[in-house]
Parts: structure tokens; sequence; C-alpha cells
């Protein structure tokens, strides 16, 4: 029963908690894996229709999604009581402040948890490696965000971000089949598929991007890019891989050209107006540090986040990042000559989570959480962009 | 709300001594094997295969039009034997559904247009969608709502569920009345 | 049915301001207040495995990760796998000229069909227990890098407590090489995770391996550029994401898992820590321990037949009112004072001014279904009270909307008699239990005009 955990000796497990843009990962601290990796998303019940948590209009919307979720993950994947428990809770550094005060009100206020920690996830990525110096770079579905970190402090002058992830990945799967696709139905072959625009739904585009697209290598992206973007001749294209047929509910087959397969990608790597991509946003991060930093950061890249998980693309940002070592603007100003690539004990979707989990487990815990006390007094949380003198005070106060 | 008054043709339907209310429309085999304790409807265009094996239904159950109860069975290695079936008391089994199950406890709700597999258990107090297929062998614990094909579980159902049952069977039968003679 | 799509139609105000029909409610017999489910605590009783109802005791659940170890679920469709067993015909080693039927089990889905033969795992002879389990090969490196943190947490908890008896050392080296300011340095996210780092000299910290970088990547193979991709064989991500450790890309990677526990909840009022519902031990039974629902203790309001509603018209509309208690019950009804809500007050409505007389709930006759009225035995006005059956009433209300179009709602404060029969039982019999007042907000949606 719960209330004699505690008299037998054995303390309850921390609760580790990532409320990622499009999936959760939750689980207890000491574990090697989570729980269970869910979309961030409620399903009302009464009409079935499900609500992103990220796409919220107002915070007691997101009050209500938040407490649904967090609902659905402690009674029925976690099955413990969150009472007096601690919580971890994983966040980008780029976390909006409303979201993070309505998570506290939930857990504290509803939940009754004992005490949070809001972690940076990129330094929690490093704990995974055991090492306190690295790149890491997090590729999730809203943007890539890259933060350099050294010594365990992270350098915020080198942050960068860029909102090419997997939801421009998506958006490109569907321009294209929109424009080019062709679907079959039992009753009428090849009908264009934006003739009947419904059948894109969002999990269709991520099935479509798991099971049909993968990044292809450098040099035919080059050419990929030439033909798209610069307008070049269709047939310098390379020969695309064969087409592939996708079958739909309803018995319709959906006809995945073999160029969407190949080229979809391409919109990670693609340098447009701007110039900027996804390797762009590592060298920039790595310009923005400091010198004696530098040959250290590029030593020690690490890559985080679902999207990172398709097959070519360590392969692809490592030749993207040699062959932008010779570009001019860069050449002048790193003297660095290559670019090492860590690997972390879990796969790139979780790896947060697992830092999370190492955390969590550790005795030195609870000196570094928010008490619920200390939460209902003061109201409001700890923030790294706020310097806020309240906590500063009540720091000087336990120390002297 | 309370139920409104259903209508039924008197000749249309047989009333019994425990005060069972079956419909002249309704398929009965073996209805020597098929015992119903009281106070249940069986409405039109029903189906209970009581000569494959024995069915016991409980009291004041509404089985809705177009339903099939039909025992499951098991092949063993020297040929097939038949599951004698039960299902207990207000159960509410509503239009179309096919039950193939092993037990169907108390208090249990199942929906329009299911399939529940063969062999499979429903435990007291559970409640079945409209439109969910239940594979062969599946086990509804208490409290469970199940949904979609293959039936998973979505919901946990509320504390009062048992009451809420009764109260709809028990004022289904009330409500269900003959016209009187004619039409 | 009928009452089921209903049930919303009459909602009670629970003590958090918000409205729910009357089944999804809890009274706590302490504070006699309503309670909804979000003003519960909820608590985790027993676990248990749907699929073989068998009590898991708490702590085999942590060591089990909450997974049951006889159960498993198809990785491809999520229902839960039969045992099958196909017999072999071998020749006995004994005897070569006799031959010996040996049975070997392996793992089916009923629903879609695949099986453990087709990811090669091979046939077990004993039909439970010696499935073999994935392993994730990253648990060593894992737990290496747990017992350093954790070693390294100790020093820095007794390092932390030498600092409140040493005095501080200042921070300037800090402060020169990244520039930060002191104010910056004392606050807590910041310093502690910098402290979690090698100290050099301490010989007690085993040397922690930090992962090896690799240059360079293979590039894909040729398969991708000249195969089609082939579907069949690729896993959709729902099933990757059921087996977070793992995630396998091919479809002949794929494990059975094993099956998820649930388990009963046990719900605790905020405000005075009483359990209102605690289901029995057993997870095949349905009885409770404690059972404080609404349903029980509130007398319940339904909305008898569907009326039409003409504008700025007054209707009829018949009400019924059950009585749960075993007491006779009298019930009033009146108008709420500065009702807030405005969406329920889209009709004026006209409440009977006397006090209504419930029977007493009496469990034989309920299904007794004599038209016997027993309006002789309690004086009912005709007029007000149209039927009287055992527990229930039906009464009149008049009411006139007074919006053009849109739903016809009316809202009014029900108060009624309570007896906390259970401690009267604990009290001598021959004394009264105490009578309370208890009143209660009710919400009902009528129609539409």
């Amino acid at each position: 029963m719960p209330h004699f955990e505690g008299l037998l000796g054995d303390e309850p497990r921390i609760i580790i908690l990532d409320i990622g843009s499009a999936y959760t990962k939750c689980g207890l601290a000491g574990d090697t894996g989570p729980r269970c990796i869910i979309p961030s998303e409620t399903k009302n019940p009464r009409n079935q229709q499900t609500s992103k948590i990220w796409d919220y209009s107002s915070t007691d919307e997101l009050y209500e999604h938040l407490k649904e979720l967090l609902y659905t993950l402690i009674s029925r994947y976690l099955l413990v009581t969150p009472k007096d428990r601690r919580v971890v809770v994983i966040e980008s550094l780029l976390c909006p402040t409303d979201f993070r005060d309505t998570l506290a009100r939930v857990l504290f206020k509803h939940f009754e948890v004992a005490s949070i920690l809001f972690a940076p996830s990129h330094l929690l990525s490093l704990m995974t490696l055991g090492t306190k110096t690295g790149l890491v770079l997090d590729v999730g579905y809203q943007e890539s965000f890259v933060v350099p970190v050294y010594e365990g402090i992270p350098i915020l002058k080198g942050w960068r971000t860029i909102p090419l992830a997997s939801k421009a990945i998506h958006s490109r799967i569907k321009s294209q089949l929109l424009e080019h696709g062709t679907v079959s139905t039992p009753e009428q072959k090849h009908q264009p598929v934006a003739s009947m625009p419904d059948i894109l739904t969002d999990e269709l585009l991520e099935d479509i991007k798991v099971c049909c697209c993968f990044v292809t290598e450098y040099s035919r992206g080059q050419q990929i890019q030439e033909v798209t973007m610069r307008g070049g001749h269709a047939n310098k294209l390379p020969p695309p891989p064969p087409d592939t047929d996708y079958q739909i509910d309803g018995g319709s087959v959906l006809n995945i050209s073999g160029r969407i397969r190949e080229h979809t990608c391409e919109v990670l790597f693609e340098q447009d107006n701007d110039e900027t991509s996804i390797a762009t946003l590592l060298m920039d991060a790595i310009v923005a540090c400091p010198i004696d930093t530098r040959k250290d950061l590029a030593s020690n890249i690490l890559v985080t986040g679902g999207t990172s998980m398709m097959p070519g693309f360590y392969h692809r940002l490592q030749l993207e990042l040699s062959h932008l070592l010779k570009k001019p603007c860069y050449a002048q100003q790193l003297g660095i000559k290559r670019f090492l690539f860590h690997k972390a004990p879990a796969k790139e979707n979780y790896t947060a989570w697992l830092g999370g989990a190492l955390l969590g487990a550790l005795e030195t815990l609870p000196s570094k959480s928010l008490s619920r006390d200390v939460y209902l007094q003061k109201g409001k949380l700890p923030d790294w962009c706020c310097i806020d003198s309240d906590f500063l005070l009540e720091d000087k106060n336990s120390k002297s | 709300m309370e139920l409104l008054d259903e209508f039924y043709n008197s000749s249309q339907y047989i009333e019994t001594a425990s005060g069972n209310k079956v419909s002249r429309q309704s398929v009965l085999c073996g209805s020597q094997n098929i015992v119903i304790n009281g106070k249940t409807i069986v409405m039109t265009g029903c189906v209970i295969r009581g000569d494959l094996a024995n069915v016991r239904i409980g009291r004041h159950c509404v089985i809705g039009q177009n339903a099939v109860i039909r025992p499951a069975f098991k092949k063993f290695s020297k040929g097939v034997a038949f599951f004698p079936l039960s299902i207990g008391d207000h159960v509410l089994i509503e239009e179309d559904s096919v039950i193939n199950a092993a037990q169907v406890g108390s208090f249990v709700h199942i929906g329009k247009n299911c399939v529940i597999g063969r062999r499979s258990v429903l435990k007291d107090c559970c409640a079945i969608a409209d439109n969910t297929v239940l594979p062969p062998e599946t086990i509804v614990p208490p409290f469970a709502l199940f949904s979609g094909s293959p039936g998973k579980m979505v919901q946990d159902l509320p504390d009062c569920t048992q009451d809420l049952m009764t109260d709809i069977t028990v004022s289904y039968y009330q409500h269900f009345k003959p016209h009187g003679k004619g039409k | 049915m009928a009452t089921f799509a209903t049930v919303d139609l009459v909602k009670y105000l629970c003590t958090c301001e918000k409205k729910f029909p009357i089944c999804r409610l809890y009274l706590c017999k302490h504070c006699l207040k309503l309670r909804c489910i979000d003003c519960v605590q909820h608590e985790v009783d027993t676990p248990y495995c749907p699929n073989c109802l068998e009590i898991m005791p708490a702590q085999e659940a942590k060591l089990k990760k909450n997974r049951c170890s006889n159960c498993f679920d198809c990785p491809v469709c999520g229902h839960t796998l039969m045992t099958r067993a196909s017999g072999h015909i071998s020749p006995n080693p004994e005897d070569p000229n006799k031959s010996v039927t040996k049975k070997t089990y392996y793992l089916a889905c009923g629903f879609c069909r695949w099986n453990t033969r087709d990811i090669n795992m091979l046939d077990q002879t004993v039909a439970t227990g010696n499935w073999p389990m994935l392993e994730n090969p990253h648990v060593k490196r894992i737990n290496n890098l747990l017992e350093n943190y954790k070693l390294m947490a100790q020093v820095e908890k007794a390092d932390r407590e030498r600092k409140k008896y040493v005095k501080r050392r200042s921070h300037l080296y800090l402060q020169d090489k990244f520039n930060l300011s002191p104010s910056v340095m004392k606050r807590k996210g910041l310093s502690s995770f910098s402290s979690l780092s090698l100290k050099e000299g301490d010989k007690t910290i085993e040397d922690l391996e930090p992962s090896v970088p690799v240059e360079s990547f293979d590039p894909l193979p040729n398969d991708y550029y000249t195969q089609p991709a082939a579907l069949e064989k690729t896993t959709k991500l729902v099933h990757r994401l059921s087996v977070p450790e793992f995630q396998p890309e091919d479809v002949s990677k794929l494990h059975p898992i094993n099956k998820h526990l649930i388990m009963k909840k046990s719900l605790r009022c905020r405000e005075c820590e009483h359990n209102l519902s605690k289901s029995d031990f057993n997870p095949c039974s349905i009885k409770f321990k404690i059972q404080l629902t609404a349903l029980h203790w509130v007398p319940e309001v339904r909305i008898m037949t569907p009326s039409t509603f003409t504008y700025n018209k007054e209707t009829l509309v018949t009400l019924t009112m059950s009585n749960p208690s075993v007491f006779n019950t009298t019930v009033t009804l009146s108008q709420i004072e500065n009702e807030t809500d405005v969406d329920y007050c889209t009709a004026k409505v006209e409440l009977p001014k006397k006090e209504l007389v419930l029977a007493s709930r009496d469990e034989p006759s309920m299904h007794v279904y004599e038209d016997s009225s027993q309006a002789h035995e309690f004086k009912d006005d005709p007029k007000l009270i149209v039927f009287r059956k055992g527990n229930k009433i039906g009464f009149v209300v008049k009411v006139t909307p007074v919006v053009p179009q849109g739903d016809v709602k009316i809202c009014f404060l029900l108060k009624h008699e309570f007896r906390n029969t259970t401690v009267a039982a604990l009290q001598s019999e021959s004394k009264e239990p105490e009578i309370k007042w208890l009143e209660h907000k009710v919400y009902l949606c009528l129609g539409t005009i």
C-alpha cells in the first residue's frame, strides 16, 4: 500500500517528464529507458477530437490539457501516486514562461507533488556521455536547436535555432503530394491527391516520413538542390529510387514517387536565401563561442531528437559540415579541421530523458529542486532568464 | 431523463410466467437448453443458439434487435466441444451485436454492432462501446470500457456503474408495455 | 440507451465550481460537500494484470516495471497473445522404433495472425515462464554512469555540509573564466551542474570513461536508391514507440511485449483526508469497501419527458425526483440568488412553494410495479405532484423561456434532509439520527426552442 513504501526503506522513485512538441517521454528515475513515449495530445471523449498540448490559445485551456495528459501518464503508464513525489521536468531553454508556470501550477496545486526541478535538456543529454563539454543539437518537431556547453555551463551567447525539423519535413511532403501525388481508389485509378486533400492527415504524413523517406547523400543532394532551388534543368536530377505504393484505410493506395522519398529531407539542408540550414547552425554556434572552446566543441558533437533518427542523417550532416569548413566565411574564422560525433547510450528521441533519469537518481536532487512550500509561498518559478532577487536572498541566508 | 414508454404489439411477444418477454420473431434454437431467469426482454430478430450448448441468461436483461448469442467452441484433439454461455443479471445488449463469449458477467453494457470474439470473458460492470471488435479470448476486467478494433481499454467506468445499469434495465422493463390488441 | 445519452442534462455544482452529472460526484460525509474527480486525490491501490487478473504486490510491480510476467501483447496490433501448442513427432532417443510426440509452445495473436515463429523465435517446451526477453545493450554503460554520478553526488553533498562551517571561497576564478557576475553564480541551477565534474586528485571516484566520439559514418546502403521501400518489412512509428528502448525498424525484430498492469484506485477527499471510494482487494469483484457516491445520498432530479417550448409562453415541465435514503426525506426547492452562470438563466421557472416529501427507498418493493398510488398517505396536491411510486415523485414546474432561440436551461437550489445513517448505527438505536440540511445547486437543460 502506498503508505508503507517509506517504512520499508525504499525511497519512492522520482518521476522524469519530458513534454516535447510532438511526443512526451515519461518514466521513473534510475531506469534505462522511459516507460512510454506517447504523442503530446489529449483526446476529447465527447467528439473524439485530439488537440495538441502545444497548440493552446489560453493558459486555462493548457491547464486542462496538461491535467488530462499528466493524469493519463500517471494512472495508466507509471501507476504511481503523485502526491509527495519529486518530479524532474526536462525542458528546452526556449520554453515559454506561461507553459512552465502552468505546468508547475498543475503539478503543485492539482497533483500535490513534493518538488519540481526544471532541467535544461541540452545539459542533461551530455550527462549521458560522461563528458562536460559538447555541442548539443536537438532536432525535434518544431525546430532544431543547438546549445554549446563547456565545462558543464551552457554558453548562452552561442545558442542558435532554426525552424527546420519534422514539421518542415511534413509540410514539404504534403506540398509535394498535393502537386504531383496520385491516389488509386478501388473506383478510379490515379486520381490526383489534390482532389481529396483530407486523406493527408498528420499521422499519415508522419508515417510516410518514417517508413519511406531518407536523407540522401551529399553529392546527390547537391544535384537535387541545383535543380529544385536554382532552377536547373530537370534531367540533371540523379535517377530517383523506385516508387512505392502506400496503403491507406479504405483500400486506397497512395503512390509515393521516388522523388518524394529522396527530396523531402533536403529541406533540412537547403540553404535558402538566408543561407541557413542545420549544418550552418552548428558552424554559427561554434563561431559565436570563445576561441579556446572551439576545438573542444567541434570534437564533441552530440545529436539528439527524433528527426535525427532518419536513415542517412549523420553521414549527410558530417559531410555538410566538412564542406562548409571550406567556405571562405568559416575557413577564415575557424581553425578546426575535423568534427567528431558522440553516440549516446540511448536512442536519440529519448537521450534528454535518459539524462534526466540519471540526474533524478542522485541524492543531491532535493537540494536543487523547488519544493512545494517555497512555491506556494513565492508563487513563481526561478528561471534562467530572470534575475530575481528573491531567490538570491534566500540562498544567501541559507549559506551564511 | 426518464425513459419513454416503448410499446410493442402484444401478439408479437410471449410473456412467460416469470415475466420474460420474448418476441415471436426471435429464433431460439434448442429452447430446452435456454434458461432465462426472469423479467428479461428478447427483442425481434434475435438468435439464441441453445442447440450448441446451454445458455443461461440472468434477470432484467435486455437483448436488442438482431443480436446473435452463440456459445463458443474449443477444438480438442478429439473433436470440438461447445462451452456453455452464461450471461449475468442486468445486462444490456444493443442491436446487431454478435456475442460468442464464454462468459458475460452482470451489469454489462454491450453497444451496437459489436463482435465479441469466441471464448472471451467479460467480467461484471464493464462496457463495450459501439462497433467494437473484440478478438478471440479477450478478457475484459471490471470497470473497463473497451473500444476499437481490436478492442483495447480506453477508459475507466465510474464507480456507480452498478446502480446505473440496474436502473436502466429495470426501468426499460417497466416501460416496455403492450399496445393492447390490434395494431 | 436513453438514460446513458442524456445523463448530462441534469448537473449538480461541485465545490470546485464545475458542473457534473450526479453519477460522477461523491459526497464527503465529514465535510458534507460534493466532490468531483478533480477535487479528490487519487491513490494507487493494487496493480493487477488485466488479462490474468492476478494481483501483483507493489514491490514486485516495481521490479518488473509494472509488466505482467505471464501475459504478452502482440507487437503489431496490441491484442493479448495466446499460447498455442504444436506437436512434434520425433524418434525416441532410447528406442529408435517408437516415436514420441513432444509438445512445443509458441505465442500467436488471434487478431492479426502474427506469431513468434515470424521472428524466428524458438518454440518453448514449457508453456509459461521461459520466453526470452530482450536486453537493452546499453544497460551496462548506463549503470556505470549512474554509479559514478552517485559517487560524485555523495562527494558534493559532503562538500556542501562542510561549506556550512567553512568560509566560502570567492568565485573570482569562475567569474574571470566565463565573465559571469557573482549573483548569477549563486543561482541554484548553474553552479550545481558545474560541480558534477571530476575533481583532480580525488582518488575515491572511479575513472569515468567519457564516451568515444567517431569521425565518420557509413553512407546509406545502395538498396535505398535502387529498391522501393519495403513497407511490409518496416515497422510503423507506433510499433517502435511501444518499446522505447529498442525501437526496431524491421518487422522481423518485433518481440512480444509484456502486458502492462492496470491498477485499482482509491479516492480521498483533499480537505478532510477521508476516503471517498475504496474498492475491494480482489480485481474480479465489483464490491466496494467504502463507496460514498452522491447517488446514494443526494436526491436525484430527472426530466420526465421532453417538452416543446415557445418564446415567452409558460410550459409545464414534469420533473422526477428519487430519494436514495432509507428514511422519508423532505425536500425544498428555491431560486438561486445572484446566479453567475448566465448560460443557465435562459428561462424563468416557477418552483413549487411547498415542501415535497419523498418516501423512503425500500429495496424489495422497488421491483413490484403495482400502480397503486400512495398519494393518500402523503396528501399530495394533484396539480403539483403528478405521480408517486415508491421513492420517486413526479412534480410540475412552470417554465417560461426568456430568449427567443437556443437552449432552455434552468437552475435552482435543492435543499434536502441528510441523515448520516452509518454514524447512527454506531450510536444507540433508540436515538433519532441527526438531521442536517444540505443544499445543492442543480442545473438542467430542458430542450431547445
